[in-house]
């Protein structure tokens, strides 16, 4: 008895035709030394399982700040880990918070792949958004408050430059979820003549693309990670256009990261 | 514990049949345990097929080829927690299910620009692409399966071996899926075969 029979209910010329039909779909593996070379060189995917771990340890980080911020009463123990916004309100009273826009680039892990930094998951949407609203409520009102105490000359330049610090960050709550496919656009054209040199430099043929994937970090708009895909996984062509991507700067967003695959042809 | 050599034979229902080559896997995954990362090359070729179908039968077309590529340098970088070498084939089916869920969620935020690009699809792959949607809407258990069968080109009992399953769930899954799918398809066609 043929095994095939068995199982598929002797349906010999269907399956054939079907396998015929669906046979452009197949696809051959990529070279192994591609995935020898990122198995070496640890820039495995995070697992669900890690990320699993991380979201639990960040709610209960938010967990705990609001525990905390309620037992004091106080407001200056802000629940920050669940929310998006870059500064707390207790700045105006201590240290001025930098410009995320002025932070440098985190060193790159490997040639290929930026490490993506764990984001700030919020343990239940509804109350990160209660959380920022009152955030905010809090640091207009010391807003205001600075105000009127340096119209009455009662403070000082850190203080003032602090007041500004906090402003743009409580701004930064009107940012936009995430960045539009034009501006995204935008933001990668002066790259495209560096990026579209790398194959030049590296023997591209004539229309060639290569696929790089972004991840953007909302917060700064900066791109943490720049991969090549398949088929430039690993290769010097992929590896230079990458690398010529990774420095576009984007409009900041309140998302995160999100994810973009621009594709450049040579 | 590993599970013995016995564990190159698997039930079929129509009687026992010998996997060739299971051994050898088996032998191949200890080695990799063992720091070899070379000796997970074989194993890479063997399994590829089966990582890419499992991918095909969820995730975007596009992306298929990068995700079944992840879902082996994950298995490399993480092969020490298998503890059973002979559950090598659903332990890396599994990671390949979770890593489809993954990134049909993860597309869900993700910006496709392609101003620039034009893709020209050939038509007997636009084709093989409408049958794949039919496949994609039956329900979650045979589609993998089918798409193993009919894309891939592996037969039940390889499908078994490959995935973990048991060779009664294969069968299954295959008859009721192809029924399902004969029906659709001839739905399609004006309703010849229905």
């Amino acid at each position: 008895m043929r095994d095939d029979a068995w199982w598929d209910g002797d349906d010999d010329e269907h399956i054939a035709a079907l396998q015929r039909e669906l046979a452009p779909l197949r696809e051959p593996p990529p070279p192994w030394g591609d995935v020898h070379a990122r198995a070496r060189f640890g820039t495995a995917p995070q697992s669900r399982a890690s990320a699993g771990r991380r979201i639990l340890a960040a709610a209960l980080a938010a967990a705990a700040a609001m525990a905390l911020g309620w037992w004091f009463g106080r407001g200056d123990a802000q629940p920050a880990t669940i929310t998006p916004v870059p500064a707390p309100a207790s700045a105006l009273e201590s240290v001025p918070v930098a410009d995320p826009q002025s932070r440098e680039r985190e060193p790159v892990a490997s040639p290929l792949v930026v490490p993506i930094p764990v984001p700030v998951v919020a343990a239940d949407e509804a109350v990160a958004t209660a959380a920022r609203r009152e955030l905010l409520g809090r640091q207009f009102a010391r807003l205001n408050e600075h105000e009127k105490a340096r119209a009455a000359g009662r403070t000082s330049p850190e203080q003032d430059e602090a007041a500004e610090n906090v402003e743009a960050a409580a701004r930064a709550n009107d940012l936009p979820e995430s960045p539009t496919a034009q501006e995204v656009k935008d933001a990668l054209a002066p790259l495209k003549g560096a990026a579209k040199a790398c194959g030049v430099q590296h023997g591209a043929t004539s229309g060639e693309t290569v696929k790089i994937k972004l991840s953007i970090e909302g917060a700064t708009g900066r791109v943490t990670s720049s991969t090549a895909q398949s088929p430039h996984a690993g290769t010097e062509l992929g590896r230079c256009v990458a690398e010529v991507l990774a420095n576009a700067r984007f409009p900041r967003f309140r998302k995160p990261s999100i994810g973009v695959v621009y594709p450049v042809a040579m | 514990m590993a599970t013995p050599v016995q564990s190159g034979v698997i039930g079929t229902g129509g009687g026992d049949l010998v996997v060739d080559g299971l051994v050898d896997e088996i032998e191949a995954v200890r080695a990799v345990q063992a720091g070899d990362l070379a000796a997970f090359a074989p194993l890479y070729t063997a399994y590829w097929p089966t990582v890419h179908g499992i991918v095909l039968a969820q995730a975007h077309t596009v992306e298929v080829a990068d995700i079944a590529q992840d879902v082996f340098v994950t298995a490399l970088s993480r092969i020490a927690e298998l503890r059973d070498p002979a559950a090598f084939g659903g332990w890396l089916a599994t990671m390949a299910r979770h890593a489809s869920v993954d990134a049909v969620r993860r597309r869900r935020s993700t910006v496709v620009v392609t101003d620039d690009v034009r893709i020209d699809v050939p038509p007997p792959r636009l084709e093989a692409l409408a049958v794949l949607r039919v496949i994609r809407e039956l329900p979650a258990a045979y589609r993998e399966t089918l798409v193993l069968r009919l894309v891939e080109g592996m037969t039940g009992p390889e499908i078994a071996l490959r995935t973990g399953m048991t060779a009664g769930s294969v069968r299954v899954n295959l008859h009721r899926g192809m029924k399902m799918l004969r029906a659709r398809l001839g739905a399609d066609d004006g309703g010849d075969n229905a």
